[in-house]
């Protein structure tokens, strides 16, 4: 009897159900699923980790599972796709997250390594900025101490070349840190969010980057001031200000958007110009100096210059003054002042070491070393034709002519006298 | 008798170059429903068929003179043979049109729910419409009226 009640409720039940069976809206389940499309693709769009791919590789099986019995509806409600062209899309999409992703993770490795490093530049960087200032300390002390002997100008020397072998490897070492810290991210700092710049921000602060690069350019200014360069060596610190400039700038800009107050910013940004600008104006200052020793070493003693224009003002001015005293000298001495500075300074020591420096860095124009020319023909000029030397023999000559004509006669009226005081006896 | 053979000979020709040429079959049958909001017209567009239809009477003949037509949605979908089956929620009816010059030209008015549809959706159950309404109940239908299902 109960097994009755039990099969008479079972079969009630199930036409109950299968009264109330309802029927479901094609649009409705063409809307659903291209919801569920929709959801799923911007939840790959959006994901973060590779861990996340296969989430989503499972998803998109189950999707296709549920629909697939509405597949010849979707394929005719999702025209101009398919229910199968829509999969394919999703799997495709999956397979760009997923190499993207991985792409990341590499990335996030990489920056992990990266911070390591970072703090080993910092204290390489650190370090070796502690033995610049050791050597330079020798330095001064071996060049306070007057010794001229060979083995005191060789250390001083190799004193030399190890603070210049240290700045170039801080240089590289600045390169490096800012490579890590604005270069190698996997996101540029322009697309970065609030957030990341902040954090961006806090590394770049304590990696001590800004003050190691003003330690370094002012070390460099200093080195410059410490001594006397040939040309080549200034042409070459010539290079490297510039060189180091133009990678300030790309660096500085990027230091330019971390900023969180544009005060701060431009107060720091504006410090580092300058020093920039001081390094620059010490080689200049050095060229100036090494100029200026050329000419008095032959004791020409130009009005003081400390730039171009100045140079070429002291120079016209120099050979003006020469033009105008020729005719207080002797012509010998007005050429002697002419070959000395054309010859023996300026075509000798300036023009072809010199000049090449000051136009290639603009120091001077090439109209400037044009009239510089024209003015010391001008000079050569003005000095009129030497007395030609056959004119020197000839009075030599003739000199030397009357000197045996008087001794010729000397020697004959002598021997006259003789004769005749001969003849007396 | 003659006269008379002439007269059918000649009438034979004449309709036999009269005839129309036909293509079929043609299946007309839309995949789903479009469910169509009216603009301020009135008028309903749908881009996938390239159809424009000013549904004002529909409203009009359901709910009088002073029925609003604005952003209203409305249900259509095109069975086989090129009837169109159109209704709104809170109709009582569907409407059945066949498309005509520069119009659609009711067949047949069919009434489903005197209570007014609830949800009312097409789906296309070739070689019927089925419409359902009341979240689920079902009645199928062609260009002539119902033809089966739960009313």
């Amino acid at each position: 009897m109960k097994l009755k009640t039990f099969i008479l409720f079972l079969l009630a039940f199930t036409l109950s159900n299968l009264i109330t069976l309802k029927a479901q809206s094609d649009l409705e389940v063409t809307k659903a699923f291209k919801s569920a499309v929709e959801t799923l693709g911007n939840d790959i769009d959006k994901a973060k980790s590779i861990t996340e791919v296969p989430e989503f590789e499972t998803r998109a099986s189950d999707l296709k599972e549920k629909y697939l019995n509405k597949k010849s509806l979707l394929d005719k409600a999702l025209y101009p796709e398919t229910f199968e062209s829509t999969f394919t899309k999703i799997n495709n999409k999956i397979e760009v997250i997923k190499g993207k992703l991985s792409q990341i993770s590499d990335l996030e490795v990489e920056v992990t390594d990266l911070k390591g490093k970072l703090e080993e530049l910092k204290e390489y960087v650190n370090r070796l900025s502690e033995d610049y200032y050791t050597t330079l300390r020798e330095v001064v002390s071996l060049r306070e101490s007057n010794k001229r002997d060979r083995k005191t100008i060789d250390s001083l020397n190799s004193l030399m070349k190890k603070l210049r072998d240290n700045s170039k490897q801080r240089n590289s070492l600045i390169d490096e840190l800012a490579n890590s810290l604005f270069f190698s991210n996997e996101k540029s700092v322009e697309s970065m969010n609030e957030v990341e710049k902040k954090e961006l921000f806090i590394k770049f602060k304590s990696s001590n980057m800004l003050e190691n690069i003003k330690r370094l350019i002012m070390d460099n200014t200093r080195y410059i001031e410490s001594g006397a360069f040939t040309t080549k060596q200034l042409d070459e610190f010539k290079e490297e200000q510039k060189e180091f400039k133009s990678r300030w700038k790309a660096i500085g800009n990027k230091i330019a958007q971390v900023y969180a107050t544009p005060k701060e910013k431009e107060a720091e940004l504006n410090n580092v110009e300058a020093l920039l600008n001081k390094w620059d104006n010490s080689i200049d200052q050095n060229i100036w100096q090494n100029i200026d020793v050329q000419f008095r070493l032959k004791d020409i003693t130009l009005e003081s210059f400390n730039n171009g224009e100045g140079f070429y003002n002291a120079i016209i001015s120099y050979i003006d003054k020469q033009i105008k005293n020729t005719e207080q000298k002797s012509s010998e001495d007005k050429h002697n002042a002419y070959n000395t500075f054309a010859d023996s300074v300026y075509y000798k020591n300036i023009a072809d070491t010199w000049i090449p420096l000051l136009t290639r860095y603009k120091l001077l124009s090439d109209e400037q070393v044009e009239n510089i020319d024209k003015k010391i023909e001008e000079w050569h000029d003005s000095l009129g034709e030497e007395m030609p030397n056959w004119i020197y023999l000839l009075v030599i000559g003739v000199l030397v002519l009357v000197v045996i004509v008087l001794i010729v006669m000397l020697t004959v009226k002598n021997s006259q006298l003789k004769k005749q005081l001969k003849n007396n006896e | 008798m003659k006269i008379k053979l002439l007269i059918a000979l000649i009438t034979i020709v004449t309709l036999w170059g009269c005839n129309t040429m036909m293509l079929t079959p043609v299946n007309f049958a839309w995949p789903i429903e479009s469910a169509l909001t009216t603009d301020d017209t009135g008028t309903i567009s749908e881009n996938r068929y390239a159809i424009t239809i000013n549904v004002n009477s529909l409203f009009t003949e359901e709910f009088g003179l002073n029925a609003d037509v604005k952003e209203k949605i409305v249900h259509i979908i095109r069975n086989e043979k090129g009837y169109y089956f159109l209704t709104s929620d809170s109709f009582k009816n569907v409407y059945i049109f066949v498309a005509s010059e520069g119009s659609l030209k009711l067949v047949k008015k069919v009434l489903i729910d005197e209570k007014g549809l609830n949800n009312p959706a097409f789906n296309q159950r070739e070689p019927n419409i089925e419409l359902i309404y009341k979240n689920g109940d079902a009645v199928l239908l062609n260009g002539e009226g119902i033809v089966g299902g739960k009313k």
